[in-house]
């Protein structure tokens, strides 16, 4: 009985750990940091999640394969301002929030979780001079 | 047994050695004594676990250690040469830097966070050194 339990119990508290881990709903996947160019259109709003968490942060419009798309940005420290223009490195988390977009019905837009923000500012184009 | 007499001792203090080596952090956070700053940012923010903690950004004169000075005061301005007491540590908390506009999560930036105990202006046009107390519910007086 002791040999054929050796071999099985490693296997089976590893396989039970596997589940276990499996089960706890609240791990989220591993999603890599993405880059976006967007445009700050609201202004700071501490507001609540679908997920029922309050959040700090802005509503941005940016672009993805040529649609002008819509997030909601959480910060931690809301110091920007309408208008401005970032880029943005931090990942789509899975939760949204409800927003109005003028006359239109509320619609979901979806929570960017932000790790990093840097003003977007162009640099000057190196345009050849004419000979 | 009588070996294991003989080896009690020094293992004891071997042990007594390690543990004080394993404390880690520099004996000096635990310290008070009094550091001369020169304020990098007017009064600012940051965030540590979702709570918002007010002070300046400001680097030590000696060591040009880049420091936040936690405190309530809100008196100072950028430039401001000052002397302060308090205990630090480090910390990873969410920044955002007034003079780039670059902001950046928690556990991206770490940094020293002095928990002020004592303020007091010293620059050399100041030789008096007006005196702040974190503990004051007014505004500090200059």
């Amino acid at each position: 009985m002791r040999r054929v339990n050796r071999p099985i119990l490693p296997a089976l508290v590893i396989g039970l750990a596997f589940i276990q881990a499996g089960c706890q709903s609240h791990f989220e996947p591993w999603v890599p940091d993405e880059d976006h160019k967007v445009t700050i259109t609201s202004d700071a709003t501490f507001i609540r999640t679908s997920r029922g968490e309050y959040v700090d942060g802005y509503l941005a419009r940016f672009q993805s394969q040529f649609e002008q798309r819509w997030m909601f940005m959480v910060l931690e420290i809301p110091h920007y301002l309408k208008g401005d223009r970032l880029i943005v490195t931090g990942r789509f988390i899975d939760d949204s929030v409800r927003m109005s977009f003028g006359n239109q019905s509320q619609e979901k837009v979806p929570v960017f979780k932000v790790a990093r923000a840097r003003p977007n500012i162009p640099s000057a184009l190196d345009i050849p001079t004419l000979k | 047994m009588k070996t294991f007499r003989a080896f009690r001792s020094p293992f004891v203090i071997i042990l007594a050695l390690s543990l004080i080596g394993c404390r880690g952090g520099s004996i000096d956070s635990r310290s008070s004594r009094a550091r001369t700053m020169i304020l990098t940012s007017g009064p600012t923010e940051i965030a540590i676990s979702s709570s918002k903690v007010p002070g300046y950004w400001a680097q030590e004169a000696e060591s040009e250690q880049e420091f936040f000075l936690y405190t309530r005061i809100r008196s100072f301005e950028r430039g401001s040469r000052v002397k302060v007491e308090g205990p630090f540590g480090p910390a990873f908390p969410a920044v955002f830097r007034d003079e780039t506009g670059v902001y950046m999560q928690e556990n991206l930036y770490q940094t020293h966070v002095l928990v002020v105990w004592k303020m007091t202006r010293s620059d050399a046009q100041n030789n008096e050194g007006s005196l702040f107390r974190e503990d004051a519910d007014h505004a500090p007086r200059q």
